[in-house]
Formats: structure tokens, C-alpha cells, sequence
């Protein structure tokens, strides 16, 4: 009844995960292997938690834990990892953007605009190939409210929202890394912005706006758009770069 | 991660081999830890971190399960996101690019190289692992190490 045991489960999870669960977000930067900990509570967690209130986030399994997974593989163990995730999705007050009224004609009586603009993915990731990653994952939502009245003198409420996915990429190189042009272009709808610093540095931008597809489609889907930065970067695709001890 | 360290730099080699699974998500590198062992399929050396419970490398066990919790989950991603990513950039030969270590394992031993072609069966990490029929080389290998470690 007072979910004793429950409780004492929680209390042993990872505090990120903890905090995950109680506010659906949380933000930290630590060492890329000790997000191994945080992965590791994550997994515990179906067999563990049981109580409906404590449910994790739907993102959390499916979109977090592989980009946290992927993101380690290309980092030193102490390679700086910020995640700042809010799962709360587009509908708190803070995410909400400026509203505006439409123009409307008979038979609608009222209608509404309102825009929110919900961040719920940011990592850095400090690479091995000396390289910083910036992805953010950002929703815009466009809703709209109508009111309206029928010839029977009824009134009806109706909404529409629409939403779009903006994932960007950046990644700002190491002094003297070379940024050479793919044979082939990017799909159309992805833009790449190649910025040469004066202090010898070159960042790569990637962006593109996307349609909200399932859950396990959306790592890849930021991961399409984060992979063409690394197009841009020959010795990327040279593992030989790593001088692997070899043996006979 | 649970994996077995390094020994510093300049101290006592407990093993001469180094695992031979390419790691990496985006920036791909030779695994820089020493092989518990050889896969027992294939034979390629690789570590602790590497070898599945079965004795399997990531290619030979199929890589990996869906579970994104698994450690080995991200080599079988890598591969599926690779052959999906291909078809999206529009450039086939992207990710088929090889390099020094995987040209050595096509070249003779008496060629002078550092790596003989009976010595590592899969040394080409994600692409040429399936080439190989085993027949040349392998755990025999495995069995002689030690008298060739080099840096390359």
C-alpha cells in the first residue's frame, strides 16, 4: 500500500535516473565512462520499479540510452559527456512561445495560434579524434484552436497541432584537422555549413528539419544527420589513424 | 565498463596480442586493449570487453542483440546505421574504405609486411570478416604469438 519496498528500490537507482524519473529531465556533464553507471541503473529499471508513477519517460529507453551508448564508443573513458534532456514534452508553460489570433470566418467564431518550441535533446561530447559535438534534437509545435458555431447554435472546439523535428549538429574541429568537400553532395534536405576560424579551427554545421518519426527510428535519424559532419573529415574514416598494435 | 587496463606505458606486456575489433561509432579505431583470447569461431584476437560469453567476436555473434542495453549493441547499430546511411548520402563507398591494417592481411608473409596473410583471419573489421574461410589460419596462430608485436 505504501510502497515500502518500491521505494527502497528507487532509492538505490542512480540519482540522474532518479531525477529522470521524478522530473523527466535532468542535465549533467561527467566523464564519458561513468555514464556507463547511469546506463546500467536505467537497465534495471523494468525489473525493478513497478509503480505507475515511476515509469520512465518514453524517450529514455529508446532515444537517451543509445545516443549515450553511441557517443561513448567515440569518446576517451575521460572525455568530457553533457547530457541536458527534458522529457516533459511541449506542453509546460515554458516551452510555450507567443500566441496570436487568426483571421476566421463564419462559421468559426475564434482562432488561435500558438507556437512551442521544445529542446528536449542537448549533448556534447568531447571525441577522440579531438573534435567537440554539439547535437540538439528540438520540436517545434504549431497549434492551433478554433472556435466555432453551428447553424443549430452548438459550439465546438477543435484544435489541430503540427509538428516539426529540428535536429543540428555541430562539430568544431582541432587546430590544423583538414575539412576537404564529399564527392557527393548531401540529400537535399540536410544543410552543411563549413566555418573556417581564423585561429585555425574549422566547425561543420548540419541541419535539418524532419518529420517526428517512432521512437527507436530517432537515433538514427539524428545520427544521419550528426554522420555527415564526418564526410567532411577524411581521416575519419581511417581507422589506421589510431596506429593499432599489431602482431605476427 | 568493466574491462581489463592497460599495463603502462614502458612496463611488463602480460600479452603480446592486441584486440583486433574496430571500436568506435563515428571515429573508428583498432580496440587498444590486450586479447583475452581468440574468437572461437574465427580466431581473431579479442578482449575481454569484446569477446561475448559465448567465446564469439561482435561479427561472428552475429552482432549483437537489439537491447540497446547490451554492450554489444552498438557494433550491430553501427553496421545496420552504415548500410542505411549509404543509400541516404548517396555515396555506396563511403564507409568501405580501407586501410593499412586491412590491406596487411591480404599480403604474404614473406612479403616483408608486418602482416602475413595466415596471421589475423578478420582483420578487417566491419568489412571483410566474411571473406575469410578460416582454412589458413586462426587459433594456430593464436597458439605462436608473441615473437612479433609491432607498432605500427
Amino acid at each position: 500500500m505504501f510502497w515500502r519496498k518500491q521505494r527502497r528500490a528507487f532509492e538505490s537507482l542512480h540519482p540522474l535516473h532518479r531525477q529522470l524519473v521524478e522530473e523527466h529531465r535532468f542535465s549533467a556533464t561527467l566523464p564519458a565512462a561513468e555514464w556507463s553507471a547511469l546506463v546500467a541503473s536505467l537497465a534495471s529499471h523494468e525489473g525493478t520499479i513497478t509503480r505507475r508513477r515511476w515509469r520512465l519517460p518514453r524517450h529514455a529507453p529508446s532515444v537517451l540510452v543509445p545516443m549515450i551508448r553511441i557517443l561513448q564508443e567515440d569518446m576517451e573513458p575521460g572525455g568530457a559527456l553533457g547530457v541536458s534532456t527534458d522529457l516533459r514534452g511541449p506542453n509546460v508553460p515554458e516551452k510555450r512561445g507567443p500566441s496570436r489570433q487568426l483571421n476566421v470566418r463564419y462559421p468559426v467564431r475564434r482562432g488561435s495560434e500558438t507556437l512551442k518550441v521544445d529542446p528536449w535533446l542537448l549533448l556534447r561530447a568531447e571525441l577522440r579524434d579531438g573534435s567537440v559535438l554539439d547535437v540538439a534534437v528540438v520540436e517545434r509545435v504549431r497549434e492551433r484552436r478554433f472556435t466555432k458555431t453551428s447553424r443549430s447554435g452548438k459550439t465546438k472546439h477543435k484544435s489541430k497541432t503540427k509538428t516539426v523535428r529540428v535536429v543540428q549538429a555541430t562539430r568544431r574541429l582541432p587546430k590544423g584537422m583538414a575539412v576537404r568537400q564529399p564527392a557527393q553532395p548531401p540529400p537535399p534536405w540536410l544543410a552543411v555549413r563549413v566555418q573556417q576560424k581564423e585561429n585555425g579551427r574549422a566547425v561543420l554545421r548540419a541541419s535539418a528539419k524532419l518529420h517526428p518519426v517512432a521512437d527507436v527510428q530517432t537515433p538514427g535519424q539524428i545520427l544521419t544527420v550528426t554522420g555527415e559532419l564526418f564526410r567532411w573529415t577524411p581521416a575519419a574514416s581511417a581507422p589506421s589513424a589510431a596506429s593499432p598494435r599489431r602482431t605476427r | 565498463m568493466n574491462m581489463p587496463p592497460m599495463p603502462p606505458q614502458g612496463g611488463p606486456v602480460p600479452g603480446p596480442v592486441a584486440c583486433s575489433v574496430l571500436t568506435g561509432f563515428f571515429v573508428l579505431r583498432r580496440c587498444d586493449r590486450y586479447a583475452a583470447g581468440p574468437c572461437v569461431r574465427c580466431g581473431r584476437p579479442a578482449c575481454g570487453h569484446h569477446l561475448g560469453p559465448d567465446g564469439h567476436c561482435p561479427e561472428c555473434s552475429g552482432y549483437g542483440s537489439r537491447n540497446p542495453y547490451d554492450r554489444s549493441w552498438t557494433h550491430g547499430y553501427r553496421r545496420s546505421h552504415y548500410h542505411h546511411t549509404t543509400t541516404v548520402y548517396g555515396n555506396d563507398g563511403w564507409y568501405s574504405s580501407f586501410d593499412q591494417y586491412d590491406r596487411d592481411s591480404f599480403e604474404s608473409s614473406g612479403s616483408g609486411g608486418d602482416g602475413g596473410a595466415g596471421e589475423w583471419a578478420a582483420a578487417s573489421g566491419d568489412f571483410g570478416g566474411d571473406d575469410w574461410d578460416g582454412s589458413d589460419s586462426g587459433s594456430d596462430d593464436w597458439d605462436s604469438g608473441g615473437d612479433g608485436l609491432v607498432d605500427s
